[in-house]
């Protein structure tokens, strides 16, 4: 019965891997357990459930037995753009479909010796969903229209107590793939009617890099913990881009678009890319204040500088381009706290998260126009022996934000719309989990 | 509170939070764009005009010699002031190109054969006289070298092009002269409206006094093309053509029709056409760009002062004659037309008056002076409004100030900068080189050569740098040079005691735009 459960909640967790999007500035989801989400995500020193194995593996030690936790999350973005009006009168607005992303997390951890537990997780911390509405028409489409980025991370790793137990490092091994797919549309210069529609999509080459934690509780009040994991570099090879000409035979424009594309080499093209990962870093101190009141604060920095393009290599270089993202370093600073209004049996959680912005002016776009945001979370857990059930909810508030820059276009490029965006996230996970 | 109790008010707080789910607010529309200042402008540059924006000399349009060698189109006064700026105006698909055509370039139709193409003329040292390689018409599109270059061009001066035609030709075909058999191919080499395609369209704009104000324009139009580019700066010459045919045919006569014989646009027609290019193209620059362009509007230069037409001494010393006994067909005849030293070539003194067609009145004269003045009176004035609009800031760029001076002999350039080469060779003991040098124009007459083309290209870089505060350096015009013998015999000496003007050449010359 045990083995028959194991393998079906692993089924179920592994079959959560669909689409996914930016829950925390850039395009990082930082949701990964159901718990954490209630406290804001602040869970660097906690990580007291199977999502230790993305907030910090150190915490695998400090678990009895073994444990399995699925978590599900659904994820309900909009946003919206207003166009400059200026003195071109623009009246253009934009809004992204309705749509509930579903983003997994799903652990496993179980102690192999005393001193040594190992733990497996299935998560997804990177990925981006912005679909507009009325792709024919949004003002943003020759940015994109539609970009769905996919990023599953699977980290084996071991994690060894040590100094009686008060002490405990992991290492572990980050594998990632991510799926790409991005939708634009290239205008007639003249006519300015739709021309050529492209699609890109593939899944990347795996990535290996390492990651790390670790937990420091030198008594039952305080915890401090830090957690790493390294930037990574996703490599795609000879993947699918397809130019569909959208100007009919006959049609104004036809001439146009179709001497280009077939300049262009026609219809079906490959593309290989890299596709740059920040590196995660999180130092957290978690302290009881009372029996019932626990408090976490985590400082957690992303090395989004890593992420500065995406070249977009076709094997027609006429095609070549780079997207400038340029961004920079970010941080974040998470706060959350846990009550256990009935001892054993049920908890409620709240949260606060300020997160700031890797993305420069010029890159706010159709493609991801992000901000600083702020972040309000809540959530309770109800525990019946064996199993534990997790509810949360965060709302994800993205500051306004208009990419004009001293009066000027933050972008040259006159593809990029000019205006304001503003952005919400709501989220609703839910964990369960079952300890044998 | 039992425990269900519990959960239940838990999930039901919940859900209502999930329910009531937050949602960006509407942004509200920022209006804190301002236009770009100084050097920004600089960033994306289109010129508007005709065979003077083209790079247009020697009575045709061509980028290179037959060795490969720049000239015409590469010197062609947009290009010029593109580098200046510092923008990459490297041929092909680059931040400033132009519709290059290779050797022989493309002129007007040989008089002999129609289904020829003529390419740029060049002195051939061989008989002291003008020559050219024809080209079927056929296979003129070979010659078109970025036929393909995906969006339009940043220069779109148009050979032959009429103020009417730049909102409202896409082709040969709609162009001005093609319902009077004289159909203008430059549109189809330069707006590609077989490759763009083409739909007549309407825009709102502000007019004048700030009410809407549709335009129907084609979207092949030269005017489209250049608002599709999304400049910031944008070079305007245009409405030399709407005068110019009539001074070069001998008989100007103002009017709108020209079955009639009308050949010099009326002022009030001009009026209408200039106000709604200008509006069109500041309106729909800001659309594109969402600021206010400054454009640089050059005005019409006294069409009379061009070395196409000389004066009666020149005349008489250029056929080496004291005077014509035969006298002239008309009265009071104060200009004659370059060809007219073909005709004299083979005409009889004692019998043969010269014709009307070779020769300016005082009243035509004053026609011709009378519309230049007029349009230029017109340019100013539109600029002045269509500024205070704020839809576009509109310079005038005072061409017909710089010809004058030129002209008047009293230029840096020297006191033969508008003196035809032809006519120079004889002073300069046939030195090629250094009859070529002394002239700013080509060899047709009416048009710079690449020297004179970099003085031009000067006149628009110091407006700007007046206006803008900047200092863009200016074309250094010294280093430019122009070889009347297209690599054929520069430097040769040659034996010339006079023009030689064969009449097919002469024709040539009054055929430019016509």
């Amino acid at each position: 019965m045990r083995r028959n459960m194991t393998f079906v909640l692993l089924v179920l967790g592994l079959a959560m891997v669909l689409p996914q999007l930016a829950a925390a500035a850039g395009f990082s989801i930082y949701e990964a357990g159901s718990r954490a989400t209630a406290m804001g995500c602040a869970f660097t020193a906690t990580a007291d459930d199977g999502s230790a194995m993305f907030y910090n593996p150190a915490g695998i030690s400090f678990l009895s037995g073994s444990n399995l936790d699925v978590n599900i999350f659904g994820i309900a973005p909009k946003i919206k753009f207003s166009e400059a009006t200026d003195l071109s009168g623009g009246t253009a607005t934009g809004e992204t479909k309705s749509k509930t992303y579903i983003s997994p997390g799903t652990y496993y951890t179980t102690h192999l010796t005393n001193d040594t537990a190992f733990g497996v997780g299935v998560y997804a911390p990177f990925g981006l969903g912005v679909k507009w509405q009325d792709p024919e028409t949004w003002i943003g489409r020759q940015v994109s229209y539609d970009v769905q980025i996919q990023t599953i991370y699977v980290t084996p790793a071991l994690s060894f107590a040590m100094c009686d137990e008060v002490l405990a490092v992991a290492v572990g091994l980050d594998v990632a793939v991510q799926k790409l797919e991005l939708h634009r549309n290239t205008l007639h210069p003249t006519l300015g009617i739709n021309a050529l529609d492209t699609e890109i999509s593939g899944t990347s080459e795996p990535d290996i890099t390492p990651s790390m934690g670790v937990m420091f509780r030198p008594n039952d009040k305080l915890s401090f913990g830090l957690m790493y994991h390294m930037a990574k570099t996703m490599n795609y090879e000879n993947k699918d881009a397809t130019l569909a000409n959208v100007i009919a035979p006959g049609q104004d424009g036809y001439a146009w678009s179709s001497q280009l594309l077939a300049g262009l080499g026609g219809s079906d093209q490959t593309i290989s890319s890299q596709f740059k990962l920040p590196s995660i870093k999180s130092a957290a101190v978690s302290y009881r204040f009372s029996e019932k009141l626990r408090g976490e604060v985590d400082y957690v920095y992303f090395g989004w500088d890593h992420f500065d393009e995406l070249r977009l290599d076709f094997t027609n270089d006429d095609l070549d381009q780079a997207i400038e993202f340029n961004y920079e370093d970010a941080w974040q600073l998470r706060c959350g706290v846990e009550y256990d209004w009935k001892p054993d049996q049920i908890k409620l959680m709240a949260g606060y998260v300020y997160d700031t912005t890797p993305q420069p002016l010029a890159a706010v776009s159709p493609l991801l126009p992000d901000s600083d945001r702020q972040d309000y979370s809540l959530g309770f857990a109800y525990k019946s022996g064996n199993y534990d059930v997790t509810v949360s909810y965060m709302a994800v508030i993205g500051d306004e934000r208009t990419n004009i820059e001293n009066g000027n276009r933050a972008n040259p490029d006159p593809a990029y719309p000019v205006g304001t965006y503003s952005s919400v996230a709501n989220i609703l996970g839910v964990g369960f989990g079952y300890h044998f | 509170m039992k425990k269900n109790q519990i959960l239940t008010v838990a999930i039901t707080l919940l859900l209502a939070f999930v329910l009531a789910g937050c949602s960006p607010d509407d942004p509200s529309h920022p209006t804190t764009l301002r236009a770009p200042q100084g050097e920004e402008v600089f960033g994306k540059y289109v010129a508007l005009g005709n065979s003077l924006t083209a790079g247009y000399q020697d009575a045709g349009l061509v980028g290179f010699t037959s060795f490969g060698m720049p000239t015409g189109q590469y010197y062609s006064y947009p290009r010029l002031i593109a580098g200046q700026l510092g923008l990459d105006n490297s041929i092909g698909n680059s931040e400033f190109s132009e519709p290059y055509i290779a050797w022989p370039g493309v002129g007007s139709s040989t008089p002999d054969s129609p289904a020829n193409a003529a390419g740029v003329m060049y002195f051939d040292t061989d008989t002291g006289g003008l020559n050219w390689e024809n080209t079927p018409l056929v296979s003129v599109p070979s010659l078109l070298l970025a036929a393909t270059v995906p969006t339009p061009y940043h220069n779109l001066g148009v050979p032959g092009a009429r103020l009417w035609e730049v909102l409202n030709t896409s082709d040969s075909a709609s162009s001005y002269g093609a319902p009077y058999g004289s159909p203008n191919p430059f549109f189809d080499f330069i707006n590609r409206a077989t490759f763009f395609g083409n739909t007549e369209t309407e825009a709102v704009v502000s007019d004048l006094t700030g009410q809407p104000k549709t335009i129907t324009y084609q979207t092949a139009s030269m005017a489209r093309q250049a608002i599709a580019k999304g400049p910031s700066l944008a070079t305007v010459w245009i409405g030399n053509n709407d005068v110019l045919g009539g001074a070069l045919g001998g008989n100007p006569v103002v009017g709108d029709n020209p079955l009639l014989g009308e050949n010099i646009t009326t002022t009030g027609t001009f009026q209408a056409q200039y106000s709604e290019m200008m509006q069109l193209l500041a309106g729909g620059m800001v659309q594109s760009t969402g600021w206010a362009p400054l454009i640089l509007a050059a005005n019409i230069p006294s069409i009379t002062s061009i070395p196409y037409f000389i004066d009666e001494t020149t005349f008489l010393a250029a056929v080496g004659a004291p005077a014509w006994p035969a006298g002239y067909a008309e009265d009071d005849v104060e200009l004659f037309t370059f060809p007219v030293l073909s005709w004299a070539a083979t005409a009889n003194p004692l019998t043969d008056a010269v014709p009307s067609n070779y020769t300016l009145t005082g009243d035509e004269v004053t026609t011709v002076a009378g519309a230049v003045g007029g349009y230029n009176q017109i340019i100013a004035g539109v600029a002045a409004s269509v500024t205070a609009s704020g839809y576009a800031q509109v310079e005038v760029v005072d061409m017909n100030a710089l010809m004058a001076e030129i002209s008047g002999g009293t230029s840096a350039y020297g006191p033969t900068a508008a003196v035809n080469f032809m006519l120079l060779l004889p002073q300069f003991e046939g030195d090629i080189v250094a009859a070529a040098a002394a002239t700013l124009f080509s060899l047709d007459g009416v048009h710079p050569n690449n020297k004179g083309y970099g003085v031009v290209a000067n006149e628009f870089l110091t407006v700007l740098n007046d206006i803008l505060d900047t200092s863009v350096p200016l074309v250094n015009v010294g280093a430019l040079s122009w070889d009347p013998t297209y690599g054929t015999g520069i430097q040769t000496k040659t034996t010339v005691d006079k023009v030689h003007l064969s009449p097919e050449a002469a024709a040539r010359m009054g055929a430019i735009f016509r």
